[in-house]
């Protein structure tokens, strides 16, 4: 197995080049850092008893007054900020990944469908994705946000900003996935060997499921990528807008927030290390998405 | 022609008329807008005045014809938080909103299409690695962080451009422009980078990859040993043979600036119509949410239309095509 890994073309494809090679590891270090968040961060930003508002605004520590007790320096009210990133790495993942999950289950459930179904439900289903394609995925996803937001009683916003956020995001990018899963469904069913499969009376079911979902997947992979990394944006979007993650519970995109209000202040390192690590996590995920596309489907770009 | 064109706007409206709908729920759905507009210490007399003032006494199919009525002549309500009509509100709104987004939407373009040609014409040299890298960059970069760090380096560090607000705008008749001021015209620049950065990075990708295709084609081949210049035989003859798919995929792009505008707006607290959305969304303010649903819908199903028949206009073979498949 692992003989086949290493022998493989994607494999060979991977290690040639250098770039997503370090993405990779970059991602997978993010993802560590966010499953072990509580013994990896030097701190932990959320226990009151250990932050102390005198060492508030501290700087990183290559600045006049920084200390390698907090590596990146600390927010207003003494919280680590290195900490905090790792902390909000792990709630960024949180919300895209099942996210992006949901949204490509339902995304290639209903491509299927209508792939296979045609005729009416084809068309209604199409029509729905095309009216939600003409809006940006950040507009629908704010849209969804803010109904949820108005449904749920005030007090429990907080606690259900997390499904919200997932609810909103995947909703809002299930077509991404559905659209193409249905085009390519519509060719494989043309094909010989589902004709032979539907001769042989296999139920329709099996033949989706069995068959033609194995000879649509690998599009799927390549969208789930970018859609992740789309996802962990339009996650910190909404968040910095302030109708995402809470202080509370805070995201990358929460950090970014917070740390805006102090940028004319001068503690530039409060808005600038958490939006650093957003940048890294999703240009590694979009260089990973890039290179699957590439081995995937080589005569494009 | 017309059938499609007839097609395409029953469509859209059904598209207006479902985000109508939503925006309307929204006003059922959440709490007592005359409790939050007087307060505490309201009498039961005010408030049955003030309620019946709003129509909220009325049944709900009733306030549904009333909104639908209202909005296409121009009533948007009044603001819960601010007691003025939204319609003023909007209007006064409106000229940033739009100024801002012309000026990246052709920031995106004209940069977009320059790098992306250059990309084309030389893919392996270091400029055109620039760019790409850029590219890549730029779809990775969550637009509110541009803004950020835009503010950081020219604003806070450097000093050279105001980091928030229009600077001086000039009125002229309902319209306030910031385009003839020195102080506005500089403050439109880091939000027109902010906000058109993405569409830059989407249209340089999508015109290189059009030139590619095309600068292997016969004729550019024979354009260039027939010895015209280079610029010629890059912008009059390959460009003018990719630009179709530009058109639209622009087109659509400039739903796409009025929607990120939001961001744009709140990280420069650009007065336009994005900011009071989202302060809107903040205070639960619902007819300013609702009319800027349905105002950005608008909008949308406008462009998507107007894309459509272009779309058809230069590609005629798609217009047999769907009329195929309509017919079938």
């Amino acid at each position: 197995m692992l003989s086949r890994i290493l022998d493989s073309d994607a494999f060979h494809s991977f290690s040639r080049q250098p770039l997503v090679v370090v993405a990779a590891l970059l991602a997978a270090l993010f993802v560590l850092a966010a499953l072990l968040a509580p013994w990896v961060a030097p701190h932990n930003p959320f226990d009151l008893s250990t932050v102390s508002l005198l060492d508030a605004k501290s700087p990183p520590v290559w600045q006049e007054g920084g200390s390698w007790t907090y590596p990146l320096g600390t927010d207003h009210q003494g919280r680590d900020i290195l900490s905090a990133i790792i902390y909000g790495t792990r709630v960024s993942l949180l919300v895209a990944l099942p996210s992006t999950l949901i949204a490509m289950t339902i995304g290639v459930t209903l491509g299927l469908l209508a792939g296979y179904a045609g005729g009416r439900v084809d068309s209604a289903l199409m029509r729905l994705a095309d009216i939600q394609l003409s809006f940006p995925a950040i507009l629908v996803a704010l849209l969804i946000d803010g109904i949820a937001r108005v449904l749920a009683p005030k007090s429990l916003h907080d606690e259900l900003a997390i499904w919200v956020m997932i609810l909103s995001i995947s909703l809002a990018t299930w077509v991404h996935f559905a659209r193409p899963v249905r085009a390519q469904t519509m060719v494989e069913r043309r094909k010989d060997y589902v004709q032979a499969a539907r001769l042989l009376q296999i139920p329709a079911m099996a033949i989706v499921m069995r068959h033609i979902l194995l000879n649509v997947i690998e599009p799927v992979l390549v969208i789930a990528t970018v859609g992740f990394g789309l996802a962990i944006i339009t996650e910190a979007t909404l968040s910095f807008l302030g109708v995402g993650m809470p202080a509370s519970q805070p995201s990358l995109g929460t950090l970014v927030r917070t740390g805006n209000d102090f940028l004319f202040s001068g503690f530039w390192w409060m808005a600038i290390f958490p939006g650093t690590a957003l940048l890294m996590l999703v240009m590694s995920v979009n260089l990973i998405g890039d290179w699957l596309r590439d081995v995937f489907n080589p005569r494009l770009r | 022609m017309v059938g499609v064109f007839l097609r395409r706007l029953a469509q859209s409206i059904l598209v207006v008329l479902i985000v109508a709908l939503i925006a309307f729920c929204l006003f059922q759905f959440v709490g007592d807008p005359v409790h939050n507009m007087l307060g505490q210490d309201a009498t039961p007399q005010q408030q049955a005045e003030l309620r019946q003032r709003l129509g909220l006494d009325q049944p709900t199919i009733v306030q549904f014809a009333r909104f639908i009525a209202n909005f296409a002549q121009g009533d948007l309500g009044l603001s819960y938080r601010m007691g003025r009509p939204v319609s003023q509100l909007i209007a006064e709104r409106l000229p940033a909103t739009i100024e801002l987004s012309l000026v990246s939407g052709l920031f995106a373009v004209v940069f977009g299409i320059w790098m992306g040609v250059a990309a084309a014409v030389a893919p392996d040299s270091p400029l055109s690695r620039l760019y790409m890298t850029i590219s890549l960059v730029g779809t990775s970069l969550p637009p509110f962080f541009v803004g950020i760090l835009l503010i950081i380096v020219f604003a806070v560090t450097l000093g050279w451009l105001p980091s928030f607000g229009r600077g001086e705008v000039v009125q002229i008749g309902f319209w306030s422009t910031g385009l003839l001021t020195l102080s506005g015209l500089k403050a439109l620049i880091l939000p027109s980078i902010t906000l058109g950065l993405f569409q830059l990075t989407l249209i340089m990708r999508l015109v290189r990859s059009q030139m590619l295709e095309v600068l292997r084609s016969d004729y550019i081949k024979f354009a260039r040993a027939r010895g015209l210049p280079e610029p010629i035989v890059n912008y009059r003859h390959a460009l003018k043979n990719t630009l179709v798919p530009i058109i639209t995929i622009t087109g659509l792009q400039l739903g796409s600036i009025i929607a990120f505008s939001i961001i744009t707006e709140t990280v420069f607290q650009w007065p336009g119509m994005g900011l009071l959305f989202i302060q809107a969304v903040g205070f639960a303010d619902i007819p300013i949410i609702a009319s800027y649903l349905l105002l950005v819908s608008m909008l949308f199903v406008g462009i998507n239309l107007a894309c459509d028949l272009l779309y058809h206009y230069v590609d005629p073979r798609l217009l047999d095509r769907t009329v195929a498949a309509a017919s079938r």
